[in-house]
């Protein structure tokens, strides 16, 4: 083995047989020297490759990028979202964390609801409704009036239906009442 | 110790060498790898020489480097196979023997064989682009090309990269555009297939885009001769289209070592169990990539498909368990369509290229059958992958051998 004479910086080589061991030694580290050389050469080779490939596609990304904005601006679409950014925070300041807990628990209650209002029917009907209102005249029944109009089939297939909400509304009350 | 013998250090064979040495114990296993010289091509990069893209020293790196440690790299011609003796003879009269040979010599382009294309003319107005060489000359043409009838012919197939045409037109197009004399250009594809590519659906896509590009295709056109003073190329049924610059994909060949050793089919191509590739008749001998006589295309996306069931398959067959037939033929290719586009398909050899989105279902980011700049970047940004990740033999997350048909709209 090698002893290395620290203060002179000399190289003691004890017997000629140690001198073969410790050649062989220093070849083989000299070998793994060379093999973590040559992988570094070929990380760093591999690195610049990266960024010879990369560089021109960045370059045509940020121009499509830029075209792309600039459409989306002269569309009106950046102004738009914007004034969104507004709506959201209004939304979002107006809201606890627990309204929104509650949002995600009932979302799919909420969403079996809106499509329910939403069939046509029942927008047929909503729209009815808006022009009866419109067409109605505006002074109020009066008593005899009020008889009459119970004998006309239409109104009274709107109190069956009226009738029958309003029983929907007092089931739900009672089943909430009883479950506190 | 025993020893794998591979014959080619193309995409195929230094991909291999990567995987098998990773498998295989230093101890009991000798490698080598044989090809003819220390200059590796990346041939995907040719097709971009012409349009001042990629310059040559783009596409060329010592096959040395990319020779993993531990596997023998010898530079030589290889005379013969014998696979009777389990050997191998080099031009210098080296014998080489193995226990496992692996052949990946890949394919070559013969423009001799189509009469008259390679006499007047040749390399002054006609063309290849699939060799350096020819990518670098019609550069040069192309530079000084001020207008008149562009002809890409298709002599026969198969060919490598079979889609190598239909982006060389498509990037003509943008790129005469650019130079402002595709308006005094006329741009023709002349090729054997009926349409502009081998499978209906990406036929049609594909034609419908060079038809918006004012190409012209004409299909079912086997070239038989080329008139290189008059500028006529003409077919076996004797139709001539008249040229100013003609681009040819040539007749393409397996290696003439295949052709010495008797172990081709009449194009030089060895014979491969479509599944295993293994070769016919040979069971320590496999074959992968262009050098095989298999349907799927000649393509490196193949030959890295076909490298992860080899690996198995040569596994096994040294453990002398069954092969598994797991090769599907699957194929990838990303199509330069110009102006910053490219499509991509991908495809085996049950199911043709179909729309959708790869490699994540629904997300991409890259599109199947529809031209999007993202495909354009996918395929800049493969000559990395090619050379850091796919001749290492390592795995391309999110890419599998098998075809998926996930992500796919049928």
């Amino acid at each position: 083995m090698l002893n290395a004479n620290d203060q002179g910086g000399h190289v003691d080589v004890t017997a000629p047989a140690d001198l073969a061991v410790t050649l062989a030694e220093i070849n083989r580290k000299l070998d793994a020297v060379v093999e973590v050389t040559e992988d570094l050469g070929r990380q760093l080779e591999s690195f610049e490759d990266l960024r010879e490939d990369l560089v021109p596609i960045a370059h045509e990304g940020i121009l499509i990028a830029y075209r792309k904005l600039h459409e989306l601006e002269q569309a009106g679409v950046i102004d738009f979202l914007k004034e969104s950014a507004g709506v959201f925070h209004t939304i979002s300041t107006s809201f606890t964390q627990e309204d929104v807990k509650a949002l995600g628990d009932n979302v799919v209650h909420i969403l079996r609801t809106v499509r329910s209002l939403t069939q046509p029917e029942v927008l047929d009907l909503a729209d009815k409704a808006a022009g009866a209102l419109r067409e109605a005249p505006a002074e109020p029944l009066g008593r005899i009036g009020l008889l009459r109009s119970f004998r006309d089939p239409e109104v009274r297939k709107g109190l069956t239906m009226f009738l029958a909400v309003l029983r929907e509304m007092g089931g739900e009350a009672e089943s909430e009442e009883s479950a506190t | 110790m025993k020893k794998l013998l591979i014959l080619g250090a193309g995409t195929a064979g230094t991909m291999m060498a990567a995987k098998m040495r990773r498998n295989l114990d230093r101890d009991d296993w000798e490698i080598t790898v044989v090809d003819q010289d220390d200059r590796h091509i990346y041939q995907p990069g040719l097709l971009f020489i012409p349009f001042s893209i990629y310059r040559t020293r783009d596409v060329i790196k010592p096959r040395s480097r990319y020779i993993p440690r531990g596997v023998d790299f010898i530079t030589s011609e290889i005379d013969v196979i014998e696979p009777d003796r389990n050997r191998v003879r080099l031009s210098g009269g080296v014998e080489l023997e193995y226990d496992f040979l692996v052949i990946a010599t890949g394919s070559r382009i013969v423009p001799e064989e189509t009469e008259g294309l390679t006499e007047e003319g040749w390399q002054e107005t006609a063309f290849d682009f699939y060799t350096l060489d020819g990518a670098a000359r019609l550069e040069g043409a192309l530079e000084a090309w001020e207008g008149g009838r562009l002809v890409l012919n298709v002599v026969e197939m198969p060919i490598k990269c079979p889609i190598a045409p239909i982006e060389f037109v498509c990037l003509a197009d943008w790129y005469l555009t650019e130079k402002g004399v595709r308006d005094k250009t006329e741009i023709l594809y002349a090729t054997p297939l009926e349409g502009a590519f081998t499978k209906p659906r990406a036929s049609a896509m594909l034609g419908d885009i060079l038809d918006k590009k004012n190409i012209k295709v004409e299909g079912l056109y086997s070239a038989g001769s080329v008139d290189g003073a008059n500028g006529v190329l003409k077919s076996w049924d004797e139709r001539e289209i008249s040229y100013d610059l003609l681009v040819t994909i040539p007749t393409h060949m397996g290696s003439e070592t295949i052709e010495r050793s008797d172990m081709g089919d009449e194009l030089s191509f060895v014979p491969t169990n479509k599944n295993t590739l293994q070769a016919d008749g040979f069971e320590n001998i496999f074959v992968l990539g262009d050098a095989t006589d298999l349907p799927s295309s000649k393509a490196g996306s193949v030959a890295h498909f076909q490298g992860e069931v080899l690996e198995e398959n040569l596994l096994r067959a040294i453990m002398g368990r069954p092969l598994v037939n797991e090769f599907d033929g699957h194929a990838n290719c990303f199509i330069e369509t110009g102006f910053g586009k490219a499509v991509l398909i991908d495809f085996n050899y049950d199911v043709e290229p179909l729309p959708g989105k790869y490699p994540v279902p629904g997300v991409g980011p890259l599109s199947l059958l529809g031209e999007s700049e993202m495909n354009h970047w996918g395929k800049m940004a493969f000559r990395w992958i090619y050379w850091n990740m796919l001749l290492k033999g390592a795995e391309i997350p999110g890419v599998e051998s098998r075809m998926s048909m996930a992500g796919k709209w049928s």
